[in-house]
């Protein structure tokens, strides 16, 4: 028996589950694989794909019962949360900021991680490719960035690792041999012997793909600005990005070090519900049901694949409950709740609801603070 | 054999995301291996029902199932892996090093038998270097002892009088390394008024299927499966205190066998933690536990984390009065079974279990609890001494009352 | 001042039958430019099933047609070696078709000298676990799986060797005639907007289904009916075997297996415009409900995407005369000097994929008869180069997969490709393992960068993903390597992902829905690019 079980274990879920047990509920995170957070750039924005500022979207957020304070407060978690594990996300909502993407693109964002600095207008960019990516290109990404800021000086380089490699090596890949010391070695000696190459001196930024490391990121930044004397940044795309994989990662140990279950590879399928509550989770190929006090659903819509379109519409694979159009039950099941994209927001049309609407409504979900002698602990007692 | 196309649509799931390969314990310290999206659903799309390619980078997966779990579309990776590995070793031959590891249960057997000698022999550093020489055995790695007392030798009910009764399935590692691991769980069900059969049974099939044995990992499941049944239709509930074990016969099983026998049996298995927090949620656990004043860390097998049953070893062991337990969350720990064993291998599993190390001796645990009997020689060769399996004390936490 | 070319054919359209037109003209030594609207192929010839036919699915309908089949079937195993697959083909009855049917088709494949066998039904259950249990006889045809893709640069690249001339994406604007005869056409560049004259004494209008356009820029009326069909990709190739229905040819009863997947299909519907590849919905569903006669799980299994393409139809008009040679009900070669009287006009037009040697060879005759030249037809002799390459089997740096492509993939481009591996050994698309220096032999012989010709030739993007992660990379790669611009690479990735996108979406649910979704939010919100290549804000 848990007092939270949290389907999906992407962003959404990770938070939730987090957030619940900060609030000294018992949870378990009932998930078929690793969430879509894997396939995310790891930039928490406020509309994605979208241009609005605050202003802009705070009418779509009122909607969703999101208020200033709250999105301030909850981005104060977030902040305070990855600063805990080593990957300090900045930015704020009131104020977005410009980030360049693996494709040279500048988007606008909310919160970033460390690992990525906001461009400049003007001033001298090397942007710096590795051979072994393939997703990220240096003279593609420099062409684009003109385009957008045409007052910058750009060079681009590829340094040539010389890893050798039997699959298409992904940012994450390379992240993890920067990870090494030996790894960040190689890279800097190889970007040197570029810059020399191409005759290019200094510069005030040096865009990097997402590859900044995994484990040891605070370590590669600090090797890698201390080496070039300027201001590193990373640019994710294509995914795997390693922001992802490293917020994923981190997010995830701490879970479990916290003593969050994790029931993996299980597909839930339908529930049980007794007087408007659901009691009980089915998964596929399990004979007995997950017990469950409260339930929150984090599986990340139709992208997630907890909502699927058919030709009836939509259709929730995880509770077997009729839903409405917006993805969310039909029937009003009391201790269900809704976390990030599971469910359809107004300003997407991608199905992604952006890093702060998820962080918003993960730090939400309305699991108030469980005081000692209250609720009891519902998962296995001691000393009975 | 069924056929290598056998009809699993699960790969049709795929979206490249490469989930799995990010998730990958070898893919994560090994570039020159293809990867599970590669050797998966990628190598099964462009292989059905076209000429056999054989791409020997496959040797690298050590079936840990990590991919998985890892996988958001729900595609049985390690089940197309696993096949890619017959296919492969079908292809390419086997080594006689292979077979003899993929063999645990015969190994256990004769290594039994002569144990007092093997385990010294395992300890002198010309007869490695020899085994190095001849067999490609690293000359480093440590081996686990084996036991001349083994468990089958000293336990042998067949059968179970008690109103719930279980059928124990032992395994390899248990039955001829660490009989006492059996002993506990005996004991343990004793005290929880339980009584325990030993039904015949065979390795699961684990080392096998790793090695690309499918057909003879095939038999062995084959018969575990005949003879866990009948034992399943007499009211039984089957225990396992190996994860490796239960990972096979509760995933492994259905989905390689493709039986209804094989799913009958699947459902009745029960890790042995797995099945003292179900006796624990019918109300029907022996809670009279004593105090243990101890500081352990949890170190939980991949095995474990496949079979989707959350942290039972966790669950249970937080019951015992002021006994503390932290989950290290420390990854995969490298020895991935017969992996570890093989010398070109080797640095790898020394890599892999570069976070487990760090995580562990950096710890101040008083020692560390796994479920795993390989996952333990890795700790032991890496990190720590003390490993116990949780069976162990529950056993101690009943008999201190 | 428009750039004047002289040569003794023009033929107008670059699909299946212009290119083996081509191809015969070179051979026989006539000087010979293609002028083709978009990329070879773009019309009919790439939108079918790439089958060869035996002959067997028109025995008992059309004999007539069957022969030609068969006959074609094996001139084309032996001539295009390196497109054609033997896989052999089935022809399964299953309870629902007439009993009757059966021994009519036995005799009359008999009859017509295509070879049967019976296999029993356990056997074809064991080589195809998709069939349908039900199945109540099958037989065995020596169908095969052709690619038109490799098949028309084969062919192309052939007739070029031999000195043919060859214009892609020009669109003919004008075709002059003077005195009652041909003069010239204007071709237009549909990248640069540049014309060009190209005189001839023979214009040979073998556009398909824009045959009909074409002859009206000549004052030709010309009557062309597009028939539609749909066929849908399945992610995986389920069959061994083409697998057909044994019974009156009708709609989705045809499943050929091509490379890495399976093309099912299809439908006819006839539509105005011979542009209209418009895909429905219903029209897919109803193809999957039909075609679970053979494969009773279609439903289960993924389809990655669908496409469409007209048959163009020919029909005779009310009680004109007949004097154009009308080879078979099949096909059409229409002499307009004495249909119509414009001297040097003719169309060519109807047919098969399986037969478009036979109708180059006709279309050739006539000209050869027009021009006063003995000189008897080559291609059924003569084989266009083989694509095996074994030699990359042992190739140090590949993956086992990415080397089997290459194998039955290189051909005449092996050397180039294997200094190209030298230098960079990456495979860009995964889901079908195309490598980067495939695609460099391609951008090399390109003047502009598309990366739906690309496709066309190396599968890049033809996978599950749909281009997701493969378009955008190439699109880098060659703004990395100055292979292209900028701009002309924006241009290229919102053209591909959309022609993408717009086959996926009719068939989008469950995975190919979410990877369609995948593929829609990584580049609008990972990596900003916007509609028509621009950045978002």
């Amino acid at each position: 028996m848990y007092d939270v079980v949290v389907i999906g274990q992407g962003l959404a879920g990770l938070l939730t589950a987090i957030r619940a047990k900060e609030n000294n509920y018992h949870v378990a995170v009932v998930s078929k694989g690793s969430g879509k957070i894997i396939q995310s750039t790891a930039f928490m924005d406020l509309l994605p794909g979208r241009s609005e500022n605050l202003t802009g979207a705070r009418l779509f957020f009122e909607n969703e019962q999101i208020s200033d304070s709250l999105m301030s407060e909850a981005a104060d978690w977030f902040k305070a949360l990855t600063g805990k594990l080593g990957i300090p996300y900045r930015g704020s909502i009131d104020k977005l900021t410009p980030v360049v993407t693996g494709a040279g693109f500048i988007k606008e964002t909310a919160l970033y991680p460390h690992t990525v600095s906001k461009i400049p207008e003007e001033g001298d960019v090397i942007i710096a490719g590795i051979k072994e990516i393939i997703d990220f290109q240096p003279r593609y990404v420099k062409e684009n960035l003109l385009t957008e800021y045409p007052g910058l000086s750009i060079s681009s380089l590829t340094a040539d690792l010389g890893l050798k490699a039997g699959r298409v090596l992904s940012q994450a890949d390379v992240a993890r041999q920067l990870d090494e010391a030996s790894g960040r070695a190689v890279l800097i000696s190889a970007l040197k012997k570029e810059m020399k190459k191409k005759n290019v001196k200094s510069c005030d930024v040096m865009v990097f793909p997402s590859c900044l490391g995994i484990k040891n990121s605070q370590l590669v930044m600090q090797e890698l600005e201390e080496a070039f004397s300027c201001i590193v940044t990373e640019a994710p795309g294509l995914p795997p990005n390693a922001a992802a994989v490293r917020l994923y990662s981190a997010l995830k140990k701490y879970a479990v070090t916290q003593g969050i279950r994790f029931i993996e590879n299980k597909t839930s399928h339908s529930v049980h519900v007794k007087n408007d509550k659901v009691t009980e989770l089915f998964t596929e190929g399990a004979n007995d049901g997950i017990k469950l006090k409260k339930l929150v659903i984090a599986t990340g819509g139709v992208i997630g694949g907890g909502l699927e379109l058919t030709t009836d519409g939509l259709r929730d694979t995880t509770i077997n409950q009729p839903v409405n159009k917006d993805g969310t039950s039909k029937h009003k099941l009391r201790n269900v709740y809704y976390a990030g994209g599971t469910k359809k927001v107004p300003w997407t049309d991608t199905w992604i609801a952006g890093g702060i609407y998820t962080i918003c409504t993960s730090y939400s979900v309305p699991l108030s603070k469980k005081t000692p002698g209250g609720e009891k602990h519902a998962g296995m007692e001691r000393n009975r | 054999m069924p056929e290598w196309s056998v009809i699993d649509n699960s790969f049709d799931k795929c979206l490249k995301c490469n989930a799995c390969t990010v998730n990958c314990p070898v893919s994560g310290v090994s570039l020159d291996f293809g990867g599970p999206k590669h050797l998966g659903p990628e190598f099964k799309r462009l292989t059905d029902n076209q000429i056999t390619v054989n791409e020997p980078s496959i040797e690298l997966c050590t079936l840990c199932g990590t991919c998985d779990r890892s996988c958001p579309e729900g595609v049985h990776v390690s089940l197309l892996t696993a096949y890619g590995k017959a296919a492969h070793a079908e292809n390419s031959g086997m080594n006689l090093r292979d077979l003899t590891l993929s063999r645990a249960e015969l190994v256990g057997k004769l290594a039994s038998a002569f144990a007092p000698v093997t385990n010294k022999v395992m300890k002198i550093k010309p007869a490695r270097k020899l085994m190095e020489w001849t067999m490609h055995i690293p000359a480093e790695r440590q081996f686990p002892e084996y036991r001349y007392n083994h468990f089958k030798k000293k336990y042998k009910k067949k059968v179970a009088t008690t109103e719930r009764k279980v059928a124990f399935f032992s395994g390899c590692y248990t039955t001829y390394n660490a009989p006492h691991v059996g002993e506990a769980f005996i004991k343990v069900m004793e005290y929880n008024g339980i009584e325990v059969a030993l039904p015949e049974q065979k390795c699961c099939g684990v080392p096998m299927f790793a090695n690309g044995q499918m057909k003879q990992g095939l038999k062995n499941a084959f018969s575990n499966t005949d003879s866990l049944l009948s034992y399943v239709k007499e009211g039984y509930d089957i225990v396992t205190t190996c994860s490796s074990c239960a990972s096979s016969l509760k995933k492994d099983y259905p989905a390689f066998l493709k039986t209804e026998e094989a799913v009958k049996v699947s459902k009745n298995i029960y890790g042995s933690e797995e099945y003292l927090r179900k006796l624990y949620e019918e109300g029907e656990l022996n809670m009279s536990l004593a105090s243990l004043n101890e500081k352990a860390g949890y170190f939980s097998p991949c095995h474990m984390k496949g079979q989707g049953v959350g942290s039972p070893a966790m669950d249970v062991l937080e019951l015992i009065p002021d006994f503390k337990i932290e989950d290290m969350d420390a990854g995969c720990c490298g020895q991935c079974g017969t992996f570890g064993f093989k010398k070109e291998k080797y640095p790898l599993s020394m890599r892999i279990g570069n976070e487990m190390r760090q995580t562990i001796s950096e710890s101040t645990k008083d020692y560390i609890v796994t479920e795993c009997g390989m996952c333990k020689n890795q700790l032991n060769q890496l990190a720590v001494d003390k490993v116990k399996h949780p069976i162990e004390i529950i056993k101690k936490s009943y008999e201190s009352v | 001042m428009r750039e004047k070319f002289e040569t003794e054919v023009v033929i107008i359209g670059g699909g299946m039958t212009g290119t083996g037109l081509l191809r015969d003209l070179a051979l026989r030594g006539i000087k010979t430019i293609l002028v083709e609207q978009f990329d070879l192929g773009h019309g009919t010839s790439t939108r079918n099933h790439g089958l060869l036919h035996s002959g067997g699915r028109y025995a008992v309908k059309d004999k007539e047609a069957a022969i030609e089949c068969y006959r074609e079937n094996i001139i084309l195993k032996k001539t295009v070696p390196g497109s054609i697959e033997h896989t052999g083909g089935l022809f399964v009855k299953i309870p629902e078709d007439p009993d009757d049917y059966v021994n009519k088709w036995v005799n009359l494949c008999k009859e017509t000298g295509i070879p049967v066998e019976e296999v029993s039904l356990e056997e074809a259950f064991r080589q195809e676990p998709y069939l349908n249990k039900r199945a109540e006889a099958v037989y065995r045809v020596p169908d095969a799986s052709v690619d038109p893709f490799t098949m028309l640069t084969d062919v192309a690249a052939d007739a070029l060797n031999r000195g043919a001339g060859l214009l892609t994406y020009h669109t003919v604007s004008r075709i002059e005639t003077k005195n009652a005869e041909v003069s010239y056409i204007v071709a237009r560049d549909r990248y640069t907007g540049v014309e060009k004259e190209i005189h001839a004494p023979i214009i040979v209008n073998a556009s398909g289904p824009w045959g009909a356009e074409i002859a009206k820029l000549a004052q030709i009326p010309l009557k062309v009916i597009n028939n539609k069909g749909m066929l849908t990709v399945l992610n995986h190739r389920i069959n061994k075997q083409v697998i057909n229905r044994l019974r009156m040819p009708g709609d989705a009863d045809i499943f050929v297996p091509a490379h890495d997947v399976t093309i099912f299909g299809t439908t006819g519907r006839n539509v105005e415009k011979p542009d209209d590849t418009s895909l429905e919905r219903e029209e897919f569903e109803q193809m999957v409900e039909e075609g679970k006669a053979l494969v009773p799980n279609l439903p289960d299994i993924r389809s990655i995407r669908a496409f469409s393409g007209s048959r163009p139809l020919f029909e005779e008009e009310g009680e004109k005369d007949l004097s154009g040679r009308n080879v078979t009900r099949g096909m059409a070669l229409l002499d307009h000097e004495k249909r119509e009287g414009l001297k040097g006009f003719i169309t060519i037009t109807g047919g098969k994929l399986t037969t478009f040697r036979y109708m180059a060879e006709k279309t050739a005759d006539l000209i050869c008869e027009k021009i006063g030249l003995h000189q008897g037809c080559l291609t059924h002799e003569i084989a266009v180069p083989p694509r095996q390459s074994k030699e990359f089997l042992k190739h140090p740096s590949l993956p086992a997969l990415a080397k089997q492509k290459l194998c039955s993939w290189a051909g005449i481009n092996s050397s180039q490709i294997h200094s190209n591996l030298e230098e960079d050994n990456r495979v860009v698309c995964e889901c079908e393992q195309v490598t980067w220096a495939e695609i460099q032999v391609y951008l090399n012989q390109s003047n502009h960068f598309n990366l739906e010709d690309l496709r066309r030739r190396t599968r890049l993007g033809m996978g599950p993903c749909q281009g997701s992660y493969c378009y955008h990379r190439t699109a880098a790669l060659a703004v990395e390597k100055e292979a292209t611009s900028r701009k002309e690479a924006a241009e290229a990735l919102t053209d591909g992902m959309d022609k993408r996108k717009k086959g996926m979406n009719v068939v989008a649910d469950g995975a190919t829905d979410r990877q369609l979704k995948m593929m829609e939010g990584v580049t609008a919100v990972s990596l900003g690019i916007k509609k028509g290549g621009k950045a978002h804000v």
